[in-house]
């Protein structure tokens, strides 16, 4: 068995190992006895226990695997695209966008101008809000996507994403500035993140999305191993670069655009994962590298989603993302100039 | 020895089953007896985002905007374990025993409902418990029949489902929490009375609480008394020539004034005060430059400011440009923040809502001095 192997295999128990241990513990105690009933559909002896496993922590623990696989994935897709080992899905403004869509949605609410944008998006709670975050994400990537018909490099390309994110957190911020703090309220609550939001129905959708993007993204490995040398040793090669390019910003965002629709914007796995599994697998093939990304992200995210139960009460998965994404980013600050980037 | 695992075993399950049952907070209120019928209710007249209709055997209440934008959601109120058919567009309505013996609050501003329907005793669970400010909550809270569920705002689900309230009361925002607990069985009721742009239309949402506690004629009757005071206090301040006021504070050199539509807004009009944006249209506030606001209100002998001063010298510390202000230099500059709570919540956002007549007092008496001479303050008080 090669380290790769060994390294996929390793994390292919751990992610199990993470996903029975989300829906095996929380900040209430349910008998593991009671916790397999529920799972085999059988009557468990205490009756919350059904809720609490069927209604919380199963969805809870789905979503967190699933949004850490697609998160992983996208990032790191958009790293090898951009040749940067900070892009992540964020920068192309998925983020920024389904936040504008969430803020019209909220502020539209409320009435005025923004209210002409959003008033058919709103009628449903947290219908409206997913909706609105996902059509949101989807302007604000179809724009990036346009502007890259006339683009050849993707350096440009990654500062053409970040300014037009910077444009849509613009228009987030004034409308923040015109809504009452109590609706402004319901947009903060949103943006914090949450893997606990999810219901069976939600999944319904989520995760036939986030399976579709991995598919796609599974399937394109060999051209983004022709990319890591730069795009006209890619072409030499026979790799059609536009389409290529095309085929991973779209099954990019809509991976990062489905998980923050559902779960608001999770900060730094989509960055921070492929680091991970790069010092892991030690290679950068992608046929290994993707894989990789794809379970050291549902573990990761898994963990994060059980630390958020501190004692202390459930504290916003983006404290601990980003406690755990911080140092790492910072680790591949410091490492760069040995990085195999430039 | 494998008899001895088994008991063992055994006492484990049990113990752990145990854990899992024990609810957070006390035991439940015991039922209180039960009406077939509803109680007579009032019509509700100044609110008007939510509706109450009585059936034979069950209520609705429906809230038109249970969070700002969402669709009107109903709920289906059943009296005495009664089930009777439901008409089709009920048939997927959260249904809720009535009366209910526990109740979790998201909001602190629910909890003067509570008290004054005399009815704390069905209180089992607030989101945090710092804020409260209400002395009978502050004690229940402290004798442990209170579980507090979103200690840092972040709602702990798997807490709520095992102590299972039977109701979970709102802020009137949406939560994503709110998804998996109605999965999980909880019937989550929307309270959106800050919604409503009339002072008395907040306050009415007593009735909501009283047709979830059974307790519809002492609602009915708390609303009448504070509607009549209001009224009262309405018609004190309307011969009394306009005050001028500029209210609100700016954050970060933005200052947002109440619009006359807005709550505020109405609250000032009705106390016989008066401002330059008293004709915006709207529910909400207006964002304004600093100079804006100097410039058409900087005369204004009253400042209401938001803030949370104690002092003149405060607010100059904080912007020396404030000294510009006519009321700064006539010292009537008030604050709503008489009565800070212990863990530093005010009473304001508790009180406001259900006493609009205590505050609409509190502004004729600062506005108008001569109308109410000695008046007690509730909630405003003078910066020194």
């Amino acid at each position: 068995m090669t380290r790769a192997e060994a390294v996929v295999a390793g994390l292919a128990v751990a992610t199990l190992g993470a996903l029975v241990l989300a829906v095996a513990v929380g900040p209430v105690t349910v008998s593991p006895v009671d916790t397999v009933r529920v799972l085999l559909g059988a009557t468990p002896a205490d009756p919350t226990a059904s809720a609490l496993i069927g209604a919380v922590r199963v969805p809870r623990a789905v979503t967190a695997a699933l949004s850490g696989a697609a998160l992983g994935v996208a990032g790191l897709q958009l790293q090898t695209l951009f040749r940067n080992p900070l892009a992540e899905p964020h920068v192309l403004g998925v983020s920024a966008g389904a936040s504008l869509g969430v803020a019209l949605a909220v502020a539209g609410a409320g009435g005025g101008a923004a209210g002409v944008f959003a008033s058919g998006l709103t009628g449903a709670g947290r219908i409206g809000t997913i909706s609105a975050a996902a059509l949101g994400a989807a302007v604000v990537l179809g724009a990036v996507l346009v502007l890259s018909r006339w683009v050849r490099s993707g350096v440009v390309l990654l500062i053409i994403g970040v300014m037009v994110g910077s444009l849509a957190t613009a228009a987030v911020s004034l409308l923040l500035t015109l809504i009452d703090p109590q609706q402004a309220q319901q947009f903060i609550a949103w943006g914090l993140g949450s893997f606990s939001g999810t219901t069976a129905p939600d999944l319904l959708v989520l995760a036939p999305v986030v399976g579709l993007g991995l598919v796609v993204a599974l399937a394109g490995v060999k051209p983004l191993n022709a990319l890591l040398l730069g795009e006209d040793h890619a072409r030499s090669v026979g790799v059609r670069v536009g389409r290529t390019r095309l085929v991973v910003l779209v099954s990019s965002s809509v991976l990062a655009g489905a998980v923050t629709a559902f779960c608001g914007p999770i900060a730094f796995l989509g960055m921070a994962v492929p680091h991970l599994a790069r010092l892991a697998v030690g290679t950068s093939d992608h046929r290994v590298l993707l894989p990789t990304s794809l379970l050291a992200g549902a573990t990761v995210a898994l963990v994060c989603a059980i630390v958020t139960h501190l004692p202390g009460g459930p504290v916003p998965i983006n404290v601990i993302t980003s406690v755990v994404g911080a140092p790492v980013v910072i680790a591949v600050l410091l490492r760069s100039r040995r990085m195999a980037w430039a | 020895m494998y008899r001895r695992a088994l008991v063992a075993l055994s006492v484990l399950l049990l113990l752990t089953g145990c854990a899992a049952a024990a609810p957070s907070g006390a035991p439940p209120a015991p039922a209180p007896p039960c009406r077939p019928t509803p109680a007579a209710r009032t019509a509700v007249e100044h609110a008007t985002n939510f509706a109450i209709r009585d059936e034979p055997g069950y209520s609705v209440l429906t809230v038109k905007q249970p969070s700002p934008g969402a669709a009107p959601q109903s709920y289906v109120l059943l009296r005495c374990g009664a089930t009777p058919p439901l008409p089709a567009d009920l048939a997927g309505a959260p249904r809720i025993a009535v009366p209910i013996r526990s109740l979790y609050s998201a909001s602190t501003t629910r909890l003067p409902l509570l008290v004054d329907l005399d009815r704390v005793d069905v209180l089992t669970g607030v989101a945090s418990a710092a804020f409260v400010s209400s002395p009978p909550v502050r004690a229940r809270i402290a004798g442990g029949a209170v579980a507090e569920y979103a200690p840092n705002d972040q709602i702990d689900v798997e807490k709520v489902i095992a102590a299972h309230p039977d109701v979970l009361m709102t802020g009137g925002t949406d939560d994503p929490a709110y998804g998996p607990l109605r999965a999980a069985g909880i019937a989550v009721v929307a309270n959106a009375e800050y919604l409503e742009p009339t002072p008395l239309g907040r306050a009415e949402w007593i009735k909501v609480m009283a047709a979830l506690t059974g307790d519809e004629l002492r609602a009915s009757a708390v609303f009448d008394q504070v509607a009549a005071a209001y009224t009262d206090t309405v018609e004190k301040a309307a011969g009394a020539a306009r005050t001028s006021v500029v209210a609100g504070s700016p954050y970060q050199g933005v200052w947002s004034v109440p619009a006359g539509g807005s709550y505020v807004g109405r609250l000032i009009g009705d106390a016989g005060g008066s401002s330059p944006w008293d004709a915006e249209p709207g529910t909400g506030s207006i964002s304004l430059d600093l100079e804006a606001v100097l410039a058409r209100a900087g005369t204004a002998p009253v400042w209401l400011t938001t803030q949370d001063w104690r002092s003149r010298a405060d607010a100059v510390a904080a912007d020396p440009r404030y000294g510009e202000l006519a009321a700064m230099r006539s010292g009537r500059v008030w604050s709503a923040n008489k009565a800070i709570g212990p863990g530093g919540g005010n009473d304001f956002y508790e009180r406001g809502v259900t006493r609009p007549d205590l505050v609409l007092g509190d502004l004729v008496a600062l506005l108008h001095p001569e109308l109410e001479p000695g008046h007690a303050f509730t909630s405003y008080t003078e910066l020194r």
